[in-house]
């Protein structure tokens, strides 16, 4: 993205800068008002806040059309239709605040809807007491929602490692062909109009879109179904702070957003606060300036445009993890992947199911035999781990780190097994033939070329057998200590997959 | 390596392409003059059955493509285009069930006073394309569960798979199938127009916009079959 000139208007803010200065920040005090008044509207008006949540989508078994049942999943245009969708929303916030009496005209002149940073860990991987308190003023508190995990309702936090875009980060293409056993890129795979999810998410929508919905949301609440999600208000942060990556990620040196006129062009349909329609296209999205708004800059921004080195605490206060002993700015193998399609060497023989347990699978593997990947040197060979065919009657609430020949007894979140998180936002809409591009199962595609290339040199990689383990990550309570979830619901595996490219 | 070998890595389903356009082929060579195609009553039945699978192919197969690429690439490189042939082998038995029973039903119906039948019938599937049902099947054919990548239980979950998606793909189109079945006149231009209506949903970026435009597109050749037959 290459800023324009213009001089953006309103600035998004971190909320916990805001309510660690003030609580509630006359910001969350208008939200809270706005949301409230958005709640009295019938259902039928485009300005109501249950209107504004089947623009995301419908309840299963229902129809949406132009403007309803449009949110874009496993898709290079998840990016921006989320940023449309958060802009919409936003200008019909701020109509609101503007007709209220009871806020100032300093606010009604800045508002802007705030992120939810929960990538800087400890108590900012919390929603603030702002958003959990069932009564605010003597009436009930807009913000707050009972539909959500009680423990993030009680000020339990998101685990780092469900909270972190470090893999997202490390990724410089931001949309790949979608490919059997490709990882796509930061944005999501080349697709159409794609509503539920048949092929790989994008390395952002995985972890931590899709692992914050699941833990803010628990089992059954608001943030765990495509349908209910924006109905929660911490929705809205949620997605800004995913957009305000978005603008980090472009920061980046070397990335781009897509030139094709397949993504610039793609047609979206909303309502303004007016009511009017309108039609947004990502080619009119992809400068938040241009919408008239920014991101309060942490100093690292500036540092990272300035080309210079970071310090690692100032990578923290921005989201971003610093990484020991690899390139912050690569993904491995560094470049983009070569052409040739991925192959896949081995797969497990046939469904297991994780039910909230660590859960070990192994299968054989075989050498590859097609002729581009027998032809490129094995140090330059890249390794995916395909999770196909994923489904449950409903998101588990939790997700679970994934780690490729971890021994027995081993201490998880070791950097040389683990490739990524398991997520299932969405599940709900697997099989679900009602909608356009459903799909037997979700699908979730690791890289694990850098966790192969360090278990050959440490000679722990085996080229005939691998074992997968996924283990669950536990919710943490307001005090950082693990909270076990009991009774987690069971989710399907269809496959899980190695492929070498 | 060439552009040709790079292409065919990336897309198994070159052989299925290659099925496709012997099969049209077929159907030009057959039909010179690119008017009519007469699947006459007083033929043997069981030289009906082998033009019907042609035109199955030529037709039904392009929705397919998409998936067959995937189950393509997901196969172990060896077992690419015996995966493939597997599919497509469980599609053909839902065709030649289809086209049997056909036969035995249809020849009593195939009278010259009954040539509207046709166009009544793609009428009914242009109504049929804005049905909730015919949409769920298009959807339903869309779907896969994984495969296991070798063993009989692979064979058996591939073609199986075939015939699974050919029974949607049936439920989706019995409307234009019946009509091109019925029909005393098939002409091979009314053929392609009607492979676009069925393969478009499947192989639209955007395919909610395009159910409108595929059933005008259906009422029209039914207006113009009824037309034609006086």
């Amino acid at each position: 993205m290459r800023l324009s000139a213009a001089v953006p208007e309103l600035t998004r803010q971190d909320i916990w800068v805001l309510e660690e200065a003030q609580t509630w920040h006359p910001v969350t005090e208008a939200y809270a008002l706005a949301i409230g008044e958005l709640k009295s509207r019938p259902t039928q008006e485009t300005s109501s806040w249950a209107y504004q949540a089947a623009i995301h989508a419908v309840p299963p078994g229902q129809h949406g059309d132009n403007f309803r049942d449009q949110c874009q999943h496993g898709s290079w245009f998840f990016l921006p239709w989320h940023r449309m969708y958060l802009y919409y929303m936003e200008r019909l916030a701020r109509a609101v605040i503007a007709g209220r009496s009871d806020v100032s005209d300093e606010v009604k002149e800045s508002w802007a809807l705030p992120y939810w940073n929960y990538g800087r860990g400890g108590k900012y991987a919390s929603l603030p007491p702002a958003f959990r308190e069932p009564v605010h003023n003597g009436a009930p508190n807009p913000l707050f929602v009972r539909e959500r995990n009680p423990v993030i309702n009680r000020g339990g936090r998101v685990p780092n490692q469900a909270a972190s875009w470090t893999t997202a980060r490390l990724k410089q293409i931001f949309a790949v062909v979608a490919t059997p056993g490709q990882s796509a890129g930061f944005g999501g795979p080349v697709t159409g109009w794609n509503h539920n999810p048949s092929e790989a998410y994008g390395a952002l929508e995985q972890t931590p879109h899709n692992d914050v919905h699941g833990y803010v949301g628990g089992q059954g609440g608001f943030m765990s179904a495509f349908d209910t999600a924006p109905l929660d208000p911490a929705f809205w942060l949620h997605h800004c702070n995913l957009d305000r990556l978005w603008s980090v990620w472009l920061s980046l040196p070397g990335r781009l957003d897509p030139t094709q006129a397949a993504w610039l062009d793609m047609q979206f349909y909303f309502h303004d606060e007016t009511g009017q329609p309108a039609v947004s296209q990502p080619r009119q999205v992809v400068d938040t300036r241009a919408l008239g708004y920014v991101y309060a800059t942490p100093p690292v921004h500036a540092a990272i445009a300035a080309v210079v080195a970071p310090t690692a605490e100032q990578l923290v206060a921005a989201g971003i993890e610093p990484i020991e002993g690899a390139p912050p700015a690569d993904s491995f193998p560094p470049g983009p992947p070569p052409p040739h399609p991925p192959e896949p060497v081995g797969a497990s023989d046939g469904p297991f199911e994780l039910a909230g347990a660590a859960t070990r699978v192994s299968f054989a593997l075989q050498e590859p035999q097609s002729p581009p990947v027998t032809a490129t040197a094995e140090v330059q060979q890249r390794a995916y781990l395909s999770v196909d065919g994923i489904s449950g009657s409903q998101n588990p609430g939790i997700s679970y780190g994934v780690y490729l020949n971890l021994p027995t007894g081993a201490a998880e979140q070791s950097n040389d097994a683990y490739v990524g998180n398991l997520s299932f936002f969405g599940i709900e809409r697997v099989g679900d033939t009602n909608q356009d591009h459903g799909s037997h199962g979700l699908r979730h595609v690791f890289n694990a070329s850098q966790v192969m290339a360090r278990q050959r040199e440490a000679g722990t990689w085996r080229d005939n057998e691998l074992t997968v383990t996924f283990a669950p990550i536990h919710l943490l309570t307001e005090s950082g200590e693990t909270q076990q979830q009991a009774d987690v619901a069971t989710v399907t595996i269809g496959s899980v997959s190695l492929f070498r490219q | 390596m060439s552009a040709v070998d790079r292409w065919r890595w990336s897309h198994p389903e070159w052989t299925a392409i290659g099925l496709i356009g012997s099969a049209w082929l077929y159907l030009l060579i057959k039909n010179p003059s690119l008017t009519t195609m007469n699947m006459s009553t007083s033929r043997n039945p069981g030289s009906v059955l082998a033009p019907w699978l042609v035109m199955s192919v030529a037709m039904m197969t392009p929705a397919a493509l998409p998936t067959l690429r995937h189950i393509g690439l997901s196969s172990r490189w060896r077992r690419r285009q015996l995966t493939i042939g597997l599919f497509v082998g469980g599609q053909l038995v839902i065709w030649t069930l289809i086209g049997t029973a056909l036969i035995v039903v249809a020849p009593p119906l195939r009278e010259p006073g009954l040539a509207h039948v046709s166009a009544a019938l793609l009428a009914l599937a242009a109504l049929w394309e804005r049905h909730s049902l015919r949409q769920r099947a298009a959807r339903s054919c869309h779907l896969l569960r994984p495969i296991p990548l070798a063993g009989r239980e692979g064979v058996r979950l591939t073609a199986s798979a075939g015939v699974r998606q050919a029974l949607w793909c049936t439920l989706g189109c019995w409307p234009v199938m019946l009509a091109l079945s019925l029909g005393p006149n098939l002409s091979l231009p009314l053929m392609m127009i009607l492979t676009g209506v069925v393969s478009a949903p499947l192989l639209s970026r955007r395919p909610r916009q395009l159910r409108g435009y595929t059933a005008w597109t259906l009422l029209l050749v039914a207006v113009a079959t009824g037309v034609s037959a006086g």
